[in-house]
């Protein structure tokens, strides 16, 4: 056995014989891995995408926040429940809930007022985690279209509204507003009142959707490693963690060798008829030959486990 | 089969060793003596090729030490002060690896291991690991690590600090086998009862120079106590170094 071959059978027994430095090199780096690799992950092929918990309390009852509660129901992005007041607020406390929104008495009304601009805006209470900021961003987005879409389709067809627009007629008449507006204005409304009360007009207006939607759809591509390839958050957090334990590695290496020095080990090695660069060399080899043990042990399990790919990202 | 020639060795402005020269004869036991910072390690390092000496000689069997990879190493031993060992490893494990760095293997390196142990009474203990071995029996590893490429010349830098008394006795045992042998030694010890049963020539080093080589009834009549009876090594070495504390 050469000297170099007996230094790298040396420092691998050593490694092999301390359980800590055995765990420290597989079993942490897989289970750090998993744990991101769980978060970041994202939706694959055959999962839902994660929602996100609002409560929704409805404290009006009207037909505005009636439907911006199925609206936010039928949102893919929210998962919605319906405490009263106070639970949730204990729930958005205690972080169970990211968001709670409260529509308040009378929401429907001022709503349907404000939204010709005719009328103080109402409120809507939201009580989030401080913590979740970003989730609070989101929902006050996807909250928007489903407020936007409720009142708007109130005001453009619903009972509601057109009670709304029949008393908003004689106001905007008395108004102050400079006739050539006034009367665009009237005329618009009058032509939306003479047209729901079309019977076909009305039938075929309550068979579909209306009201202000968004007026484009998503189409979401992820780019991969290529077409058809999926993809797979553990890949990316096992090749961080590896390239992580490489570098822990590498600083045990220089750790080592003053542990050696100050054992005395170090006088040993020097004074027999081995160069310096071999003492060092055997100890970068063995690193290595370490390190690739632990990329091969965390890229395997991440492969059998987690179907991770070379092309997976 | 050792000669040191006016070895010096300096540190920034501190001199270490300072026209250090004594001989070592095949047989025979050096004790290399001297208090605390006296230049004793740094000498025991150029000498085992750890040091370069800023001016002198170390000749092996004549020979001068050239560089970290030559052959001349072979026929030295060091024997560190600090217990030079993998205590994870068994004592095997620890002799294989220590005989390889000397190129043997196979066959040869068994022998070697099984002869080392042998001398030092450790074959019963090969398979244990060295962290379950007491501090007498690592001691007695730490000096069969340093036999197994069959050396000339022995390097002991203080080979028994911290071993009990029965310990201690068979490592002296060792080394007059190893002196039979027709073994080189160089011993530095602080123990003056090790340097008065083993040592057949004594050097005094302080201050990084040679104050005294000499046999002990030469060291006495030199420092001038003999007259009183018989002087202890000990009073004769606080005699030529002084009774002021070192660092």
């Amino acid at each position: 056995m050469t000297p170099f071959v007996a230094m790298i059978r040396k420092d691998l027994q050593l490694f092999f014989a301390d359980r800590r430095a055995v765990i420290m090199s597989f079993a942490v780096p897989i289970a750090i891995a998993s744990f991101f690799g769980s978060i970041f992950s994202g939706p694959s092929r055959n999962r839902e995408p994660a929602r996100i918990s609002i409560a929704i309390v409805d404290e009006d009852g009207s037909a505005i926040s009636k439907a911006v509660v199925t609206g936010a129901q039928a949102d893919p992005n929210l998962r919605v429940t319906m405490p009263t007041a106070d639970e949730a607020r204990d729930e958005v406390r205690r972080g169970r809930t990211s968001v709670a929104v409260i529509i308040p008495k009378d929401f429907g009304d001022k709503a349907g007022q404000a939204f010709f601009g005719g009328g103080e805006k109402p409120p809507l209470d939201v009580l989030f985690d401080p913590s979740r900021n970003v989730e609070v961003a989101m929902v006050r987005g996807i909250l928007t279209e489903h407020v936007m879409q409720a009142v708007s389709k109130e005001m453009f067809g619903g009972e509601h509204g057109r009670t709304l627009v029949t008393q908003a007629l004689p106001q905007i008449e008395a108004s102050t507003m400079p006739e050539d507006q006034k009367r665009a204005l009237v005329d618009m409304l009058k032509s939306i009142n003479n047209f729901y009360r079309q019977p076909s007009a009305a039938s075929q207006a309550t068979a579909g959707p209306r009201g202000i939607t968004m007026p484009y759809t998503v189409n979401e591509q992820p780019m991969t490693a290529g077409q058809n390839v999926a993809y797979n958050g553990y890949a990316h957090s096992f090749a961080g963690m590896g390239v992580q334990f490489l570098l822990f590695a590498a600083a045990n290496l220089g750790i080592e060798i003053l542990l050696e020095r100050q054992k005395g080990l170090w006088k040993r090695l020097r004074s027999a008829p081995v160069s310096k660069a071999m003492l060092l060399g055997a100890r970068v080899a063995s690193m290595t030959i370490v390190g690739l043990m632990t990329m091969l042990v965390s890229f395997g399990f991440a492969m059998i486990v987690f179907g991770v790919g070379l092309r997976a990202a | 089969m050792l000669n040191v020639k006016n070895l010096r060795k300096t540190f920034g402005s501190l001199v270490a060793v300072d026209d250090v020269t004594f001989a070592v004869e095949g047989g025979q036991l050096l004790g290399l003596l001297g208090p605390n910072g006296a230049g004793k390690t740094t000498t025991v390092s150029m000498i085992a090729g750890l040091l370069t000496a800023d001016r002198g000689d170390v000749l092996v069997g004549g020979s001068r030490l050239s560089s970290d990879t030559d052959p001349v190493k072979r026929r030295i031993g060091l024997v560190p002060q600090d217990l030079a060992l993998y205590e994870e490893l068994s004592a095997r494990d620890n002799l294989r690896f220590f005989g390889a760095l000397y190129g043997l293997s196979g066959r040869a390196l068994d022998q070697a291991i099984s002869r080392a142990v042998d001398l030092v009474e450790l074959a019963d203990r090969l398979r244990d690991t060295v962290k379950t071995f007491s501090g007498g029996m690592k001691r007695r590893l730490n000096l069969a690590a340093s036999l197994l490429h069959d050396p000339d010349i022995l390097l002991l830098d203080e080979p028994t600090v911290g071993v009990d008394p029965q310990s201690r006795n068979a490592i002296f045992d060792n080394l007059e086998v190893l002196k039979r042998r027709g073994k080189a030694l160089l011993y530095t010890t602080h123990y003056m009862e090790e340097a008065e049963r083993l040592a057949d020539r004594i050097v005094v080093i302080d201050h990084g120079k040679v104050i005294a080589n000499d046999t002990l009834d030469g060291l006495q009549a030199l420092a001038g106590v003999a007259a009183a009876g018989r002087a202890t090594l000990e009073s004769v070495f606080l005699t030529l170094t002084g009774r002021s504390l070192r660092d």
